[in-house]
């Protein structure tokens, strides 16, 4: 596959906030905005790397899994110790949808 | 502490190096002395928290002191020594990097997000440690999820440098590196994703191993990117750093990354030997950008190395250039993935207002600082519709072209020699308005994570009373190569029976958590 050029480096920063799940302070909003401005400009130099036909390395290279067999596993209480809330051994949460 | 800009490269006056003080044992002579009786674990731990308490409120390397399970392990460890057992870290206090879970024990990885987090179960790490009779002293100071490269960025409190309180340690683990080189541990364990065990390591003036990735298990680990997060080794000798890798590296079933790979005995390759050893010398880290005494110190300890007998090769790197760019794509891209865990229900903070979604991003919004928010919105652009193959897929593929350079370079020579850092420590508060001048101050140790390869800082002299390292890169599992080559400089140097006095009158920095104490 063909590298494209880089996106411009204006992005919406709202949409990223609400893509990764994560509140800015308007503050953060107005400073990140400016300096990842600056990162994404320092990285467009990739699209110029003369990577030809080599291959890529990714997350996953090389791993090695185990068999698939029943083993022991975290007691529930252990695994619900640093919930926020529980609920009869579950982890409890407000309503998924309205 | 020696002042003005000495680059020399032997034999510089060593600094009070009192034998009567078990703080500043090596490892190698600590457990010498417990072996010969002439102390007990109980007495060297005790001396390593009354120095924790004398001068951490300083240096603020801690966040959390185990005194109790310090003084359990030692008497431990002292009990199995009686019963005639023996072992190099039988005994010998350390410290361990705050992103090893240790059950029962905060492990905060420098978050707010975990201010209160006590985690169910042993990271491998802490795990071996444990069984080879390591006694922890407590969980040190890093930047939060060991993002930064200052310790500037952890929640709880900054870090100072030995040698100059006003300086940073460098980091992630500079909680780490300030302890073992202000005789607050006897060695400390830390993580290096982009630099953060050398840079930290050089910053401070010991010396510091990240292993191939696959050397050292994972679990456990806080994860930031987790195709680069490697544990290594923070101590004051290479005979150290051996005897700490060995207990530590090796198959473990639990981390599907874990390389299936024999652990030699890294102690009995130290000879001093390095007759024929051939060292590339890469261009591409000695061009501009580089200070010119770290230069000449560098240069200084190379012509060391081959006075003794080691021949340079020039090798190149053309792709190097573009490490720095690849990291901050690839290491932001696994960062956002893996701090979607994060989620304010099942552990960590939380918030308690709202329908499932605002409190998922208000629990985020208020747990992570700012540089992990900066890098998880990196991230995600970088793996988003119509960025994704201009960035994250890109940045793979130059990926895959910095480690066949590395491959090929490493073929024409042993190791690989060079700085491991382009200055020595900043001023605290210097950088931390540009993330980009931060990053760039790992420009030549984020190229060996994208490769996968070992590399060590060891002390190589002083710039302006600042320590700095040289940097010895190698093979896949070949660290042997890597610790050969540091024992024989550091045999044929002085700098690492140097000690920073740490003064009495600064100013605090903060008191350690204690959990226990």
């Amino acid at each position: 596959m063909t590298p494209t050029a880089p996106p411009s480096p204006a992005f919406d920063i709202d949409a990223l906030a609400a893509l990764a799940r994560l509140d800015l302070t308007p503050s953060e909003r107005d400073r990140f905005r400016a300096q990842l401005g600056d990162v994404l400009a320092y990285v467009a130099q990739l699209a110029d790397a003369p990577v030809g036909g080599g291959s890529a390395v990714g997350q996953g290279a090389g791993v090695r899994l185990r068999d698939d067999v029943v083993g022991p596993s975290l007691p529930r209480a252990a695994a619900l110790a640093n919930a926020a809330d529980t609920l009869a051994g579950y982890f409890r949460v407000p309503p998924m949808r309205e | 502490m020696m002042s003005g800009g000495s680059t020399a490269s032997t034999n510089p006056p060593a600094e009070s190096h009192a034998d009567a003080d078990p703080t500043r044992w090596s490892v190698a002579e600590t457990a010498a002395q417990l072996r010969s009786g002439a102390t007990t674990s109980l007495a060297v731990t005790d001396a390593y928290l009354a120095q924790i308490a004398a001068e951490d409120d300083v240096i603020g390397a801690y966040l959390t002191v185990t005194a109790d399970v310090a003084r359990a392990q030692a008497r431990s460890a002292d009990a199995r020594r009686a019963a005639g057992e023996d072992g190099p870290l039988l005994g010998v206090p350390y410290a361990l990097k705050d992103l090893f879970t240790t059950a029962g024990v905060l492990t905060t990885a420098g978050s707010r997000m975990l201010a209160d987090y006590v985690p169910p179960d042993d990271s491998a790490v802490y795990a071996r440690l444990s069984a080879a009779g390591a006694v922890l002293l407590g969980k040190t100071n890093m930047d939060e999820f060991a993002m930064g490269s200052s310790t500037e960025n952890s929640a709880f409190h900054p870090t100072a440098n030995p040698w100059d309180v006003t300086r940073v340690p460098g980091g992630s683990s500079g909680g780490s590196t300030a302890a073992v080189a202000a005789g607050m541990a006897a060695f400390a364990i830390g993580t290096d994703t982009g630099g953060s065990i050398r840079q930290p390591a050089a910053l401070c003036g010991v010396v510091g191993l990240k292993p191939t990735y696959g050397r050292v298990s994972r679990r456990g680990m806080v994860a930031f990117a987790s195709s680069l997060d490697q544990a290594g080794p923070i101590t004051r000798t290479a005979k150290d750093a051996a005897a700490v890798l060995g207990a530590v590296a090796g198959l473990d079933p639990l981390d599907a990354t874990s390389g299936d790979v024999g652990v030699p005995d890294y102690g009995s390759t130290l000879n001093g030997d390095v007759t024929g050893l051939r060292l590339g010398i890469l261009d591409e880290y000695f061009a501009a950008g580089l200070d010119p005494e770290v230069r000449a110190a560098v240069e200084a300890a190379i012509d060391v190395l081959v006075a003794a007998g080691a021949v340079r090769v020039r090798v190149q790197l053309p792709s190097v250039r573009y490490a720095v760019a690849t990291y901050y794509l690839i290491a932001t891209a696994e960062c956002s993935a893996n701090l979607a865990r994060y989620d304010g229900f099942r552990y960590g903070a939380s918030s308690d207002t709202g329908g499932v979604w605002e409190r998922l991003a208000a629990a985020r919004g208020a747990g992570f600082g700012e540089e992990v928010k900066r890098r998880i919105i990196l991230g995600t652009n970088a793996l988003s519709t119509g960025y994704f193959d201009a960035y994250y897929a890109q940045a793979t593929r130059v990926r895959g072209l910095i480690r066949t350079e590395f491959e090929r370079a490493l073929d024409a020579c042993d190791v690989i020699v060079g700085p491991t850092v382009p200055a020595p420590a900043f001023r605290r508060g210097e950088k931390m308005d540009d993330p980009l001048a931060m990053y760039l101050n790992d420009i030549y140790t984020i190229a060996l994570n994208l490769a996968g390869l070992p590399g060590a800082s060891v002390p190589c002299g002083f710039v302006a009373g600042l320590p700095i390292g040289l940097q010895i890169m190698g093979r896949a599992f070949d660290e042997a190569s890597i610790l050969r080559t540091a024992d024989a400089y550091e045999a044929r140097t002085a700098w690492t029976t140097r000690a920073p006095a740490v003064p009495a009158d600064a100013a605090r920095i903060r008191p350690p958590r204690a959990l226990d104490a």
